[in-house]
Order: C-alpha cells, then sequence, then structure tokens
C-alpha cells in the first residue's frame, strides 16, 4: 500500500536552522531508503516560486502562487510503501518538520485491475 | 440439530443478537472491509431465517453463520475475478474449519475496537461504529443517542468506514507501545457505549451490556488495569438489577424496584471484581462509579441505603471529573440522606447555568418543590423536563412520576 506524506508548515518560520534542518531531514531519508519504505520525495521551492494553471473553455489561464492562501505551505512530500496506515503514521512522525508543521498523510488510490 | 417452535423465536433472536459482533469482526478482519463484512453477515442472517425454521437450528449456529457469511465474501471476489493469493486463505479457513481457529476468531472483537477507535477516525464516528457494530443499535437509535439526524448518522457511519478500508486502518490489537498508551481511550469509549447504552429498551441494553462486559474481557486480557476493573465490576453492578428495572416499556426508579428480582450472585462477583480492583490503589473515575452503583446494588432497600457513603463517593468523583452531572446526583443523594429541602433548594439553582439542557436536573427540582408542597411551581419544573427529554421511556417515568405527586 502506498501513502503521500504531504509535508506542511509556515514557510516564513525560521527558527531552524536551515544546516541542522537538512541534515535531519538527510538523515531520515537514509533511513527510510534502508528500511525499503521509501518510494520517492522531494523538498519544494517556496510558493513565491508557484505558478497556478487552470483551462476555462478552452483558454489557459496562469495566476501567480499557490491557488489558496493558507497559514501552513506544502513545502515538499514522501511517497511510502507501507503495510497499513500504522505503518504510515510511524514513518510520518518521524519528518523533522512534523515536530512544528504537520504531515498529512494519504493512501494512493488503488485502482483494482 | 434442535427443533424450533415459536417460543423458541426469543431466544433465537437474543442468540442472532449476540453472537453477530463476534461474526462480523471475524469476517471484517478477514476482507479489511466492514461494509462488505456486514453485507455478508447479513445475507447469513437470511438464510437462517429461511433455513433454521424448517430444518432446526444447527448445533453450531456461530460457526454455521461464519461458515456460510464467509461463502458469501467468496462468492462476492468470485464474481469481481479477485480470488487471488491473498484471498485463498480465506478459502481455507473456511473449509477445514476446527474448533481451534473457530476460538481463535471469536477475539477479533478486540482488533475490530482497536480499528474504530483508532484516532485517525473523529470521535463521534467512533462511537457511532461502536454502537452500530458491538452494540448491535440501527441509524434512528444511534441518531437519538447522539441527538445527530438520521442522514449524518449514516454519512458519518459510511464515510469512516470507508477511510479504515481506503487508508487502511489495521484491524488489529497494537503492539506493547501503541497497546499502552490507547487501551485508556478504548476504555473511555466502551464506557460511552455502556452510557448511552443505559436509556435503551430492556432487550436491547441487556445485549450491549453484555458486549461491553465482553470487550472489557478481551482488553483486560491484553492489558489490566484498575479501570478496567472498575468499569467491567460498574457495569456488571448495572446489568445485575436489570430484571428489577421494568419492561421495554415502562423503566422504574431504584425507588420503585422489586429488589428480589435482582441478580444477587451477580452482584457478588462485580463486588469481588471491584474489591480486586481498589486493592490495587489507583483510583479513578471508573472505580469510583462502580462502589456507587455497587452500594445501590447492595441496599437491601431505597431507605436503607448507605447515603453517607454514597455522598463522599461522589465527593471523589467531582475531585477528579469536571462534570455538572456527579454534583448533581451528590446533592439529590444529601436530598434522600434527610438534608432539608430548602438547602437542596440552593444547591441546586447554582447548578441551573450548566445543566440548563439537562432533563434530570428539571426533574430533580421538581421533586424537592413536591416535598415543599408547591404545586405550581413544581408543574413548570415538570415542563421543562419534559422538553428537554426525547427517550419515550424516560418521558413516561416523568410523567408517572408527575401524576403519582398530584394524587398525593
Amino acid at each position: 500500500m502506498q501513502y503521500l506524506a504531504l509535508i506542511y508548515s509556515d514557510e516564513t518560520f525560521d527558527d531552524v536552522p536551515m544546516e541542522q534542518l537538512f541534515g535531519e531531514y538527510r538523515a531520515f531519508t537514509e533511513k527510510a531508503m534502508a528500511a525499503g519504505v521509501m518510494l520517492g520525495g522531494n523538498p519544494l521551492e517556496p510558493t513565491n516560486t508557484a505558478t497556478t494553471v487552470r483551462m476555462r473553455e478552452g483558454e489557459l489561464l496562469l495566476s501567480d502562487g499557490p491557488f489558496a492562501e493558507t497559514k501552513e505551505q506544502l513545502g515538499g512530500y514522501y511517497l511510502f510503501e507501507c503495510e497499513n496506515l500504522e505503518e504510515a503514521v510511524s514513518w510520518a512522525k518521524q519528518i523533522p518538520t512534523a515536530r512544528y508543521g504537520s504531515i498529512e498523510v494519504r493512501p494512493i488510490m488503488a485502482f483494482d485491475d | 440439530m434442535t427443533n424450533l417452535d415459536s417460543t423458541a423465536d426469543i431466544q433465537w433472536v437474543t442468540l442472532l443478537k449476540n453472537e453477530s459482533p463476534r461474526i462480523l469482526a471475524a469476517l471484517a478482519r478477514q476482507c479489511g472491509d466492514i461494509e462488505l463484512a456486514e453485507d455478508a453477515l447479513q445475507e447469513a442472517l437470511g438464510q437462517a431465517w429461511q433455513q433454521w425454521p424448517e430444518q432446526g437450528l444447527p448445533d453450531k449456529p456461530g460457526a454455521w453463520l461464519l461458515h456460510v457469511a464467509r461463502c458469501r465474501l467468496l462468492d462476492h471476489w468470485r464474481q469481481q475475478g479477485r480470488i487471488q493469493d491473498g484471498n485463498q486463505s480465506l478459502l481455507e479457513s473456511s473449509e477445514n474449519e476446527s474448533s481451534q481457529a473457530e476460538e481463535a476468531e471469536s477475539d477479533q472483537r478486540l482488533a475490530l475496537i482497536f480499528c474504530c477507535c483508532h484516532p485517525a477516525i473523529d470521535e463521534t464516528s467512533q462511537l457511532a461504529l461502536l454502537l452500530q457494530l458491538l452494540g448491535g443499535l440501527n441509524y434512528r437509535e444511534i441518531a437519538s443517542q447522539l441527538m445527530l439526524s438520521d442522514a449524518v448518522v449514516q454519512r458519518r457511519l459510511s464515510r469512516a468506514k470507508l477511510k479504515i478500508k481506503q487508508a487502511k486502518i489495521p484491524m488489529e490489537v497494537p503492539g506493547r507501545d501503541l497497546l499502552f498508551s490507547r487501551q485508556g481511550h478504548i476504555r473511555s469509549m466502551i464506557y460511552l457505549m455502556f452510557n448511552h447504552g443505559i436509556e435503551l429498551q430492556a432487550s436491547q441494553r441487556e445485549s450491549l451490556l453484555q458486549q461491553a462486559i465482553e470487550l472489557l474481557m478481551l482488553l483486560r486480557k491484553e492489558v489490566d488495569s484498575p479501570e478496567a476493573m472498575g468499569l467491567q465490576a460498574l457495569i456488571m453492578a448495572v446489568l445485575a438489577r436489570r430484571i428489577g428495572e421494568g419492561d421495554d416499556q415502562d423503566i422504574k426508579r431504584l425507588s420503585e424496584q422489586n429488589r428480589r428480582l435482582w441478580d444477587k450472585k451477580a452482584i457478588r462477583q462485580a463486588d469481588i471484581l471491584l474489591q480486586k480492583a481498589l486493592a490495587l490503589k489507583e483510583l479513578g473515575p471508573m472505580q469510583i462509579q462502580a462502589a456507587i452503583q455497587m452500594l445501590h446494588s447492595q441496599a437491601e432497600s431505597w431507605e436503607e441505603t448507605d447515603w453517607p457513603q454514597i455522598i463522599y463517593l461522589y465527593e471523589l468523583l467531582i475531585r477528579q471529573q469536571a462534570s455538572p452531572v456527579p454534583k448533581l446526583n451528590q446533592t439529590m443523594a444529601r436530598f434522600y440522606s434527610g438534608e432539608p429541602a430548602e438547602k437542596i433548594w440552593e444547591a441546586l439553582c447554582d447548578l441551573e447555568v450548566a445543566l440548563e439542557q439537562h432533563s434530570g436536573f428539571y426533574a430533580a427540582r421538581m421533586q424537592i418543590l413536591i416535598a415543599q408542597n408547591k404545586m405550581a411551581d413544581a408543574e413548570q419544573e415538570f415542563q421543562r423536563a419534559l422538553s428537554c427529554e426525547s427517550a419515550p421511556r424516560q418521558r413516561r417515568l416523568l410523567e408517572r412520576q408527575w401524576a403519582r405527586a398530584q394524587i398525593k
């Protein structure tokens, strides 16, 4: 079963030194890879680099920034392969941002074929 | 095979009611899909209604139902072309049924409750799931217990079941660490289930309370605690009084009950369990409530109730629980112990803000005013109590109380 862990936090929040955070993320990623649960994952550039794309009546509409203003912004993700939600949560809680932001865990939709 | 006649019908319905949660839990654990498990069980029950009156009751009705329901699950998967390796085990366990396997399956209810009460599900839905799957209540009954509309209950239940299936919330008793950290929550959910069961009709309440006791025994096998013992003793002490409490139509107050109908043996067993819990010296709200109910269950008559002790126990409970209801109960215990009505009235008035939606509060004030012979004021309280109460049996109880007061 695959789960996407979406990492949300206030991107203006800069209490955690970047060096330290990157180190923690590297360590976590290595641990998840060694355990065989890590299928993928990436950090994202901040929301001021975002472009929102919509197609309306055949016409392309572009706008600046994320589609909704929120208190916490999507800053990255991991894709895990886990037995069940309990296991996915046990990994999500170790993501360094979980200490001050929030991690949304969503199952990847499975199609019966 | 046992022959069925009409007098056996009631036993038969009770049997189905008591067996259903266990079978459902076994099925749900195997397929990870509660709705599918419910459908399979429904079909098996349907088949039982058709076959049993003609062919007689099978020797092991529970095993029979489980077997038939599993066959329905397999049919479902065959239709979808999904009989693969994973489902093969289901086929095997269905085809060589040993009594040992049957024993092991009887414990899946605890796995089901840990799944339904997983923190990834909101608490109202957790309770609705428990009341439906383990308490045997239908949408309407759950809705009236939780003060929600039928449609909302239906939506919440199906959303929660879908989440369990899609997010794959495990249907298992968790390992040591999680078991320790979640046991308290499971206990309080069983307590809520018990609390909502108290107002049900006699026959329904009995099977719900019985389920609650069995769940606690399963939980205590995994991880025991004085509070779990206390909760079990509490439910046992209440269940022991069921025959004295009246029928499906009318409910009797403690003061009106024929105490000779109470199950003395069950009361003694509850007391032994409570004493065992208290000896561990970790007092908590469940044990205190059990001790209060035990004093009621052990009193030879309403007049002989040990009110000073009950008042003291409520004091302990109030210190542990920030809820106005124990305060109300304590105030009434003071009234029954002989404190003057004027003093009780003042104490009740202090609770008005906290309990303004609570029918029991107005019923208590009505009782005090009747004792003071202020009948016009009492009638107002009676009307207020009625307007806050929706359960038919509780309404009839209020009306009887009021009618009796007027005769005097």
